[in-house]
């Protein structure tokens, strides 16, 4: 195995490694879904995408449509900036379905 | 509301991040974790800003810990959000982001909004969390939820139809459950 360089990263899976050693144009080349995997792995373990999948197969069409015809909801989602509210807290009991909002 | 914000425009010119909270994951949920989680949705498919990349290679080769600190990941936050026309966060249930996690959390959105005027924060939560979310937003907009009689019917129906003991079931017990409980169920 290469000594590696200063440049040089380890991908973290098997199969995925991608030892660089020694030309800048070796590093230039470093396939990006190679740095990608062990670069999520590091910024978080969180994977709320899972969640979202499960919820989205639950949800029921329809369900909090309301919500997201409001004046609060369409004003703070719509394009125009300044004036416009940068936080938009939902907020309800337990069992609202804020969760479930599409 | 990810589905909802997604579809309003192009891929290249929105990114969406959501994370939902859970009590039962509080230790793993840190404000670490969250921001974590968001810059890695909100990167996606999209090329690693280079900061953000030599930032990653800097802490591979300084030592085996992350070696990341909540002012690093704001910092990344917002780097990559100045690369993207407009960028929503979500975060579900900030209620059950543990208290000490959840101010240092809220600051660092402070920080990013004031920065980026291109995002956008949605947050969810029971109502008590809203002092704490007023300190970093006092402009923020309280939208309150509760289920409408609406909701709920549908709710039932699917439930109603997925009864397998269909004998135990007549007209004018369905009737009764689909007038009842959403009348009961919904605020005054």
């Amino acid at each position: 195995m290469a000594q590696e360089s200063p440049r040089g990263l380890e991908g973290s899976e098997g199969g995925d490694s991608f030892l660089i050693s020694g030309s800048y144009n070796t590093a230039n080349i470093v396939p990006m879904m190679g740095v990608r995997g062990p670069f999520f792995q590091w910024l978080s373990p969180l994977e709320p995408q899972q969640r979202h999948k499960e919820l989205q197969s639950s949800r029921l069409d329809g369900v909090g449509n309301r919500f997201l015809e409001t004046a609060e909801f369409r004003k703070w989602s719509g394009s125009g900036g300044g004036d416009d509210p940068a936080v938009l807290f939902c907020c309800g009991d337990l069992g609202t379905g804020k969760s479930y909002l599409k | 509301m990810i589905d909802n914000l997604r579809d309003q425009a192009p891929t290249n010119d929105i990114a969406v991040a959501g994370v939902y909270c859970d009590f039962r994951g509080q230790v793993e949920q840190s404000t670490l974790s969250i921001l974590g989680a968001i810059l890695k949705q909100l990167v996606g498919e999209r090329d690693i800003p280079e900061d953000v990349l030599q930032a990653f290679q800097k802490a591979k080769r300084e030592s085996g810990s992350r070696g990341l600190r909540v002012r690093d990941l704001t910092r990344m936050l917002k780097t990559t959000i100045a690369l993207i026309p407009r960028v929503f966060i979500c975060i579900d249930a900030l209620d059950e982001v543990h208290p000490k996690h959840l101010s240092k959390l809220l600051a660092s959105l402070q920080d990013i909004a004031r920065e980026s005027p291109n995002t956008r924060i949605f947050l969810t939560g029971r109502s008590h969390v809203n002092s704490e979310i007023k300190k970093n937003f006092p402009l923020a907009v309280v939208a309150p939820l509760s289920s409408t009689e609406g909701d709920i019917e549908t709710y039932l129906k699917m439930k109603l139809g997925q009864d397998l003991k269909s004998g135990a079931m007549d007209g004018d017990l369905r009737a009764d459950i689909l007038e009842l409980i959403p009348e009961k169920c919904s605020p005054m």
